[in-house]
């Protein structure tokens, strides 16, 4: 009686006997089925920094490459039911081809438990150069995946000295007081169509530096989507009447919706705040 | 970061799949160019996602690291818009461990797999600014060197080489590596190159080479940290080479010809190399490869061996013959059953003893009927259409075949049942030192109209079908047994923007017609050409081992419509290949 679970056919009129004739569950044995299911199932949340030449892998080939290293790790992943079983491992929002990250974020489910600096000593040794292990941490209680609660993320480009701070920060300006800012996305067989970027930026600010300015800015992904991050360029670009050319895109970091805050995210206020310079240091460091 | 590696990462957002260039994968090896005795690059001429499933470039790739003190490194084709990229940037062609100039290696071995790649070499050496022929280079460019499958005909593409390794290239290689290490200059290097039985060397002549064979495989552990490609490669899996050489004798096969006598690693060394691979690459596949791998002797003890550490391993087995026991093998292998290939390659007796294939109607239906009651929902065969003396009772028998199948499909599964009938036909083309080598191509008319016959008269329920287009396989044909005159040929075409010629998105037929035609040939015509039993062949001075006699009787044995057992059960053929000290394991 335990290879059924749906329950939607259960009344309150069905007796436990005429549910198992009819070989449904009852909602009582359907959640001890789901609790059994998931007994033996462990949620570590891994951080992961993308730099080097790996920033030009897909979205599809980091999370390839990313399992292909924890099946040498020598953990064992819980796989997904069926005749064709999935590792259960997630990656929170798909990262442009290109752009580093310093904190994405990987969700993998494992059949047993296990220390997390074992885990992370296991796989920082065959993580392949250029994907960088931060932190594992195990998550406990309800687990609701953090590539479903995604509000955003914080890129970061950087200019070479082409590009004057004070221009930059001339078109930081107009585009916060703008009310919307529009460029053209063109997608591979589909028509072109206006995506407004400027109702997905939160804060924005630009920064002097030695090398050239830095722009940071919080992009929020929304029911709506969101805006690339060569779209908020652009866009910069079209509000100052000029071209901006990043030598480096950067995603600091994404930012998840915690459960308790109704699907919201408190965005991080860019101006005036400390300024990393690089990704956190790997794990192991000192 | 050099000013090279700036511009190339540079280029690199505006071109399609950036993976392919930046290297990097688990199990790569980069050594210190200054520490290394020399450099050698290892090219497949194709995409990146072909070249890096290449076994064989794998095989060659650890042995350079791992036995000697040279670093070996990895270049493919750049797809067209990276190529293009590159020129306007003046970036050369680069190896992906180091993004150093291909140009800077000591050697750099081009393996050959198929005819329709030859665009892509020449590509190739443009890219990396190397002269395209060979008598233009100076001390400063590198050996290019040839290997694979396609150096059995050299011809081709000989100006465009220094030399090529003909046969086997573990043991070749390190002697190869020996003498760059030994030898500074070219010009010294290519003469004691010339002077290995194995290398033949175009700039020489004709001269007489034999095919070298690899002795030692039934004692060798397989390399077992192969590179894991990221995902775009069309194979994602482990694999272990478990047998090499076939004796089956199909007439139109150059595999089966040109890797004899049969060897076989011992089921010991395969479960040791297929887990030790598993281990190291996450592979959660293992594949057991050869060119027939149910005549492996020892698959059934390998296959319990492996599967008795991981019993969820999904374990495949290509190139299976026609058979229950095969297919029941791989039953017994796979935990995530979907589909089964067989290779009947034609339907009806008379053809398969024409080509050899010794199987017949009932061993097929009941592999059918088997593959169906183990569990597959999808059933993949293969033909071959245009075969020499082929009628229309041929062509209808791979229409009667689809549709006998997909009654056995009825009959086992129920009428109702979801299953699958792929029938897939390609075109016969004759190759080099195999028994066929003197047949020609059937035209190209003819094989449209078959085509599109088969394509008529097919039912579509439950059978998909899919044919090979002629086009390309002309092409393969007139090139295949082509001579020193073809390069001229392929030179021409390749500059008319020809190049990755087995894409048919990429394929320009008016660039070769027009090359053919303004070399004063037709490309049908050498497609179509049958050589004289006793004419001089181009590929005549290259010896595979098996004799021409036994080749010539093979020929008249397919005229005569008669089979010729295979050595391994049924007595020597004598057809030459076990002369010496490694011989065809047979067995009893």
């Amino acid at each position: 009686m335990t290879d059924i679970v749906d329950t939607a056919e259960v009344t309150p009129e069905l007796t436990v006997e005429e549910a198992h004739a009819k070989r449904i569950m009852t909602p009582e044995e359907a959640l001890a089925a789901s609790l059994a299911a998931f007994e033996h199932r462990y949620h570590y949340r891994i951080m992961i920094a993308i730099q080097g030449r790996v920033r030009f892998l897909s979205h599809l080939e980091t999370v390839d490459t990313l399992l292909g290293a924890l099946r040498r790790s020598g953990i064992t992943l819980a796989l997904s039911p069926g005749m064709r079983p999935k590792p259960r491992i997630k990656m929170a929002m798909p990262r442009p081809v290109a752009t580093e990250a310093w904190s994405d974020i990987l969700e993998v489910e494992l059949t047993e438990e296990i220390d997390t600096d074992q885990f992370s000593l296991q796989l920082s040794e065959v993580l392949p150069a250029g994907l960088v292990l931060q932190t594992i941490e195990r998550l406990d209680g309800v687990y609701a995946s953090a590539a479903s609660r995604v509000a955003g993320a914080t890129w970061r480009w950087s200019f070479g000295t082409d590009v004057a701070h004070e221009d930059l920060e001339r078109a930081v300006g107009t585009m916060l007081a703008a009310d919307e800012a529009t460029v053209e996305r063109a997608s591979p067989g589909k028509q072109a169509r206006s995506v407004d970027v400027r109702r997905f930026i939160g804060d924005m600010t630009a920064i002097a530096g030695d090398e050239g300015p830095v722009l940071r800015a919080f992009v929020r992904l929304t029911e709506a989507g969101s805006a690339k991050p060569e779209e908020v360029v652009r866009a910069l670009g079209v509000l100052a009447g000029r071209s901006f050319a990043p030598l480096r895109t950067v995603r600091e970091s994404i930012a998840i919706a915690e459960p308790g805050m109704g699907g919201r995210v408190a965005e991080p206020e860019l101006v005036g705040a400390d300024v990393p310079d690089g990704p956190a240091k790997p794990w192991g460091a000192c | 970061m050099s000013s090279l590696e700036q511009v190339i990462e540079s280029i690199l957002p505006g071109v399609q799949k950036p993976s392919r260039y930046i290297g990097g994968e688990s199990n790569q090896v980069v050594k210190d160019p200054e520490t290394a005795t020399a450099r050698v690059v290892w090219s497949y001429p194709d995409a990146y996602e072909i070249g890096i499933s290449n076994q064989a470039l794998q095989i060659l790739y650890s042995m350079v690291n791992e036995r000697t003190g040279a670093s070996a490194e990895r270049a493919y084709c750049p797809w067209p818009d990276m190529a293009d990229a590159m020129r306007e940037q003046g970036v050369p062609l680069f190896s992906l461990e180091t993004w150093r100039p291909v140009r800077d290696a000591d050697l750099w071995g081009i393996t050959l797999q198929h005819e329709l790649c030859y665009t892509n070499v020449l590509e190739m050496l443009d890219l990396a600014g190397v002269p395209l022929h060979a008598a233009d280079r100076t001390q400063d460019d590198p050996i290019v060197i040839a290997g694979g499958p396609c150096a059995s005909n050299p011809e081709p593409l000989a100006p465009f080489f220094d030399c090529f390794l003909i046969g086997e290239g573990e043991d070749l290689v390190v002697q190869v590596v020996e003498i760059l290490e030994r030898l500074p200059d070219r010009r010294k290097r290519l003469l004691a190159l010339s002077r290995m039985p194995n290398v033949y060397v175009p700039a020489l002549g004709a001269h007489l080479v034999d095919r070298a064979v690899y002795d030692s495989f039934d004692i060798s552990t397989q390399p077992t940290a192969p590179i894991v490609p990221y995902a775009s490669a069309i194979f994602n899996r482990a694999s272990v080479e478990v047998m090499r050489g076939c004796t089956r004798g199909c007439r139109f096969c150059h595999a089966g010809t040109w890797y004899r006598p049969v060897r076989e690693r011992p089921a010991e060394k395969v479960i040791e190399a297929g887990l030790a691979a598993l281990d190291c690459t996450g592979y959660d596949e293992l594949s057991l490869t050869s060119l027939a791998t149910s005549d492996y002797t020892d698959v059934e003890k390998a296959i319990a061996g492996i599967k008795a550490v991981k019993p969820n391993l999904h374990l495949s087995l290509p190139s299976n013959r026609v058979d229950t026991g095969p297919v029941a093998l791989s039953a017994a292998a796979n935990t995530r059953q979907g589909s089964i290939t067989i290779a009947p390659e034609a339907a009806t007796q008379r053809m398969r003893d024409i080509i050899c294939k010794t199987i017949d109607d009932d061993m097929i239906e009941a592999a059918i009927r088997s593959a169906f009651e183990a569990g597959y929902t999808t059933l993949k065969t293969y033909f071959m259409v245009g075969l020499p003396r082929e009628t229309h009772a041929e062509v209808q028998g791979i229409v009667d075949f689809g549709i006998r199948a997909r009654e056995i499909g009825y009959e086992v599964l129920g009428p109702n049942a979801r299953f699958t009938v792929h029938v897939s036909a390609s075109n016969f083309v004759p190759k080099p030192h195999t028994p066929f080598q003197w047949e020609g191509m059937a035209p190209r008319a003819q094989l449209k109209l078959k085509q599109q016959y088969i394509r008529r008269a097919m039912p579509r329920q439950n059978i998909k079908l899919s044919l090979h287009d002629p086009t390309t396989s002309m092409l393969e044909g007139a090139l295949s047994r082509g001579g020193r005159h073809t390069a001229k040929v392929i030179e021409r075409a390749w500059k008319s923007g020809a190049r990755f010629d087995a894409w048919n998105e990429l394929y320009d037929e008016r660039a070769w017609f027009a090359a053919f035609e303004a070399e004063g040939l037709d490309l049908d015509v050498e497609a179509e050409r049958e050589f004289l039993e006793f004419e001089s062949l181009p590929w005549d001075h290259v010896r595979s081992g098996l004799s021409k006699e036994f080749l010539l009787d093979e020929l008249w044995q397919s005229r005569a419509e008669a089979i010729t057992g295979d050595c391994r059960w049924d007595g020597c053929t004598d057809c030459g290949a076990c002369l010496g000290p490694i011989r065809t394991r047979v067995v009893n």
